[in-house]
C-alpha cells in the first residue's frame, strides 16, 4: 500500500510536556483521513509538524516517501495544500491577488485556473473586494481555495468548515468528496463536527493528550460501533433483575427512574414479555447505532 | 528561492506604504533643492546641487534610516502578522529562501527610496543650480557608499523584523535603533573631531583642540561611527574635501553578509504558529 504520510514515533515537546507523544500514523494514498480529538489533543500541532511550521522534538515522518530531514522535503511540500488553524490571508489584497501570490510562491506558472478555483469554493462574485472586508465564512473559503490552487495531491485541512453556514458546510463536503473521487486527492482533515466528518472520512485517527489511540477504517468503525436500544419504562427499579437474570444481558445502563439503554442486539418481543412478567410497563422503544461521536467519547472515556 | 522572491516582489509592488515613503524622500529632495536654491540665488552662487546631494544621506536626522526602518519593519511584520510566511513555508519555501528573499526585496525597496532623492536632485537640482566645482569622483564614491549604507540598513532591519515577527514591535525596535545610533554617533563625532576655541593669548585667533580621550577610546569611537550606517551617514554629509572611505563600504557590506548568513541560520529553528 502506498502512503502519502507516515509518522514514526513523532514527538513534540513544550516545556517538558509531550503535546505530540510518539505518534505513528499512516495515511494511505487516496483516502480521506478524519483526525478526531478534543481541544488540545495535539491535532493542530501534528499538522504544523507535517507542514514544516514547527520543529519536531523526536521521531520522524515521510511525506510522499521523502524523509522530513531530506533536502527534497520542500519539493514534496509543494504537492501539499494546507490550511492550518486560521487561513493565512493578505487583507489588503483581493481574493484573486492572494491566489496569484500563492501561485508564485508555489512556482505555478499558469494562473488561468484561478477564477475556476474561486468558483469551486463559492467565491466567484467577490471581484475587487479586499479580503479584509470578507466575512468569516468567505475567509474560510478563500483559505480552502489557497490550499487547492496549486493542484495538490494531498490536502491538510484543520477545521476547514469553521465559520461556514450549513449550506457552506455541505458545499465544502461535496467539494472534498469530488476532489477525492475524481482526482484521487488524499485528504487529512480534522473537525469538531463529527457528524460531518463521519459523512466524509474513509479512515480515522483518534488522538487524545498527544497520543494516537487508534487508527481505524470507516468499515471497521461501522462494525465496531455498538447498536443500542433506548427504553422508556414505567420504572427501572427491577430492570436489572429482568435483564441480568431473566435475559442474560449485562451490557446496559440505567439513565433515570424511567429510562435505560441496552447495548447490542436485543429481542424486543422477548424483552417486552420479560418486563411485563415483572410488572414493568414498556412505554417507548428506540433503536439506534452508536455514532462517531459516541465511539470517540467511549474511546477516551468521556462518554455517558 | 526564486519562487519566494517572486511572491515577495509581487507583494512589494502592492505595498502602498513603499510608494508613500518614496514620495517622502522625493519631497525631502525638493525641499532641499528649494532651500539651497534660495542660498544659490540670494547668498552665494557657489551653493548648488552638490549641497543638496550631501543632505541625501540623512539630512542630519538619519532620514534615510528612518524611511528604511518604516519600510522594512512594516513590510516584513505584515507578512508575519497575516500568515504570509506561514503560508509560504507550507508551500515548500525553506526558511533560508524565505529570509534571503526578504533581504533582497527589502534591499531593493530601500535602494529605490535612497535613489529617488538623488534622481530628483540630479534632474531638478542639477538643472537649476549645477554642480559647481564638485569633484565627480567624490560624488560617485559618496553615492556608492550611500548605496552600501542603505543596503546595510535594509539588512539590519530585515534581521530585526524577522525575529520580532510583529509589525509594531519591529517598527519600534528599528526606529529605536536608528534613534539610539544617531544620538550615539552624533555625540561621538562631536567629541572625536575636536573643536576650535579662542586662543587665550590672542583672542582674535582660534586654536584647534583635539579630543582628549585615550587613543583606544578614540579608535573605538571612530569604529562605531564608521561601522554603523547612521554613523556613515553622518560622515557622508560632511563636506570635508574628497571622500575616499572604502572602509565604509566594507563595513556596510559586512552588515549585509552578517544578515545574509546569520539570519537564515537562526531563522531555521524559529517556530511559525
Amino acid at each position: 500500500m502506498e502512503y502519502v504520510l507516515r509518522t514514526f514515533s513523532l514527538v513534540k515537546t513544550y516545556k517538558d510536556v509531550n503535546v505530540v507523544d510518539n505518534v505513528s500514523m499512516n495515511i494511505p494514498r487516496g483516502q480521506i483521513y478524519g483526525f478526531v480529538g478534543r481541544n488540545g489533543a495535539g491535532k493542530t500541532t501534528l499538522m504544523r509538524l507535517v507542514c514544516g511550521l514547527i520543529n519536531k522534538s523526536g521521531g520522524s515522518f515521510t511525506l510522499f516517501g521523502k524523509e522530513d530531514e531530506d533536502r527534497g522535503i520542500g519539493r514534496a511540500r509543494r504537492r501539499v495544500g494546507a490550511m492550518v488553524e486560521s487561513p493565512a490571508l493578505f487583507g489588503e489584497m483581493t481574493a484573486a491577488e492572494n491566489l496569484t501570490e500563492h501561485c508564485l510562491a508555489l512556482g505555478v506558472a499558469d494562473r488561468s485556473h484561478i477564477p475556476s478555483v474561486l468558483e469551486y469554493v463559492g467565491l466567484e462574485g467577490v471581484g475587487k473586494k479586499k479580503v479584509r472586508n470578507f466575512s468569516l465564512g468567505m475567509r474560510q473559503r478563500l483559505g480552502i481555495a489557497l490550499a487547492l490552487v496549486g493542484s495538490p495531491d494531498f490536502l491538510v485541512l484543520d477545521e476547514p468548515v469553521n465559520g461556514l453556514d450549513p449550506q457552506g458546510i455541505v458545499e465544502i463536503r461535496e467539494l472534498l468528496l469530488r476532489l477525492n473521487r475524481e482526482k484521487n486527492i488524499t485528504i487529512l482533515i480534522s473537525s469538531h463536527i463529527l457528524g460531518e466528518l463521519s459523512r466524509l472520512a474513509t479512515c480515522y485517527g483518534f488522538i487524545e493528550k498527544g497520543r494516537l489511540l487508534r487508527e481505524i477504517t470507516a468499515e471497521e468503525l461501522e462494525k465496531s460501533c455498538r447498536k443500542s436500544v433506548h427504553l422508556r419504562l414505567s420504572g427501572t427499579e427491577n430492570l436489572p433483575l429482568v435483564l441480568e437474570r431473566g435475559m442474560g444481558i449485562g451490557d446496559y445502563k440505567i439513565l433515570s427512574a424511567n429510562e435505560a439503554e441496552i447495548y447490542g442486539d436485543v429481542n424486543i418481543g422477548a424483552l417486552a414479555s420479560a418486563l411485563q412478567a415483572e410488572g414493568i410497563e414498556l412505554l417507548h422503544v428506540n433503536e439506534k447505532d452508536e455514532d462517531l461521536e459516541a465511539y470517540f467519547l467511549n474511546l477516551v472515556g468521556g462518554g455517558k | 528561492m526564486l519562487y519566494a522572491l517572486r511572491a515577495d516582489l509581487y507583494r512589494a509592488l502592492r505595498f502602498k506604504l513603499f510608494y508613500v515613503l518614496l514620495a517622502a524622500n522625493v519631497c525631502a529632495a525638493l525641499y532641499g533643492i528649494f532651500n539651497i536654491y534660495n542660498f544659490h540665488v540670494n547668498i552665494d552662487s557657489g551653493y548648488g546641487a552638490y549641497n543638496v546631494f550631501l543632505q541625501g544621506f540623512g539630512a542630519n536626522i538619519a532620514f534615510v534610516g528612518i524611511l528604511c526602518a518604516i519600510a522594512v519593519s512594516l513590510f516584513v511584520g505584515h507578512d508575519f502578522g497575516s500568515g504570509g510566511v506561514r503560508r509560504r513555508t507550507m508551500a515548500g519555501c525553506t526558511r533560508v529562501s524565505s529570509y534571503i528573499s526578504k533581504l533582497i526585496v527589502n534591499g531593493c525597496m530601500c535602494l529605490l527610496i535612497y535613489l529617488s532623492y538623488h534622481l530628483v536632485n540630479t534632474a531638478v537640482g542639477g538643472l537649476l543650480m549645477g554642480w559647481g566645482n564638485a569633484d565627480l569622483s567624490d560624488i560617485l564614491l559618496r553615492f556608492a557608499a550611500g548605496i552600501c549604507m542603505t543596503l546595510a540598513y535594509a539588512a539590519i532591519f530585515t534581521a530585526v523584523s524577522v525575529f520580532t515577527k510583529n509589525s509594531v514591535a519591529a517598527l519600534l525596535t528599528c526606529l529605536g535603533l536608528v534613534a539610539a545610533a544617531y544620538v550615539a554617533t552624533y555625540l561621538l563625532y562631536i567629541e572625536l573631531i575636536g573643536i576650535y576655541v579662542a586662543d587665550p593669548s590672542d583672542l582674535s585667533n582660534v586654536v584647534f583642540v583635539p579630543s582628549e580621550w585615550p587613543e583606544w577610546m578614540q579608535r573605538f569611537g571612530w569604529l562605531v561611527i564608521d561601522g554603523t550606517p547612521t554613523g556613515q551617514a553622518l560622515v557622508l554629509q560632511q563636506d570635508a574635501g574628497s571622500y575616499c572611505r572604502f572602509d565604509h563600504m566594507l563595513y556596510a557590506l559586512g552588515w549585509v553578509a552578517l544578515s545574509a548568513v546569520g539570519g537564515p541560520f537562526i531563522f531555521r529553528r524559529e517556530e511559525l504558529k
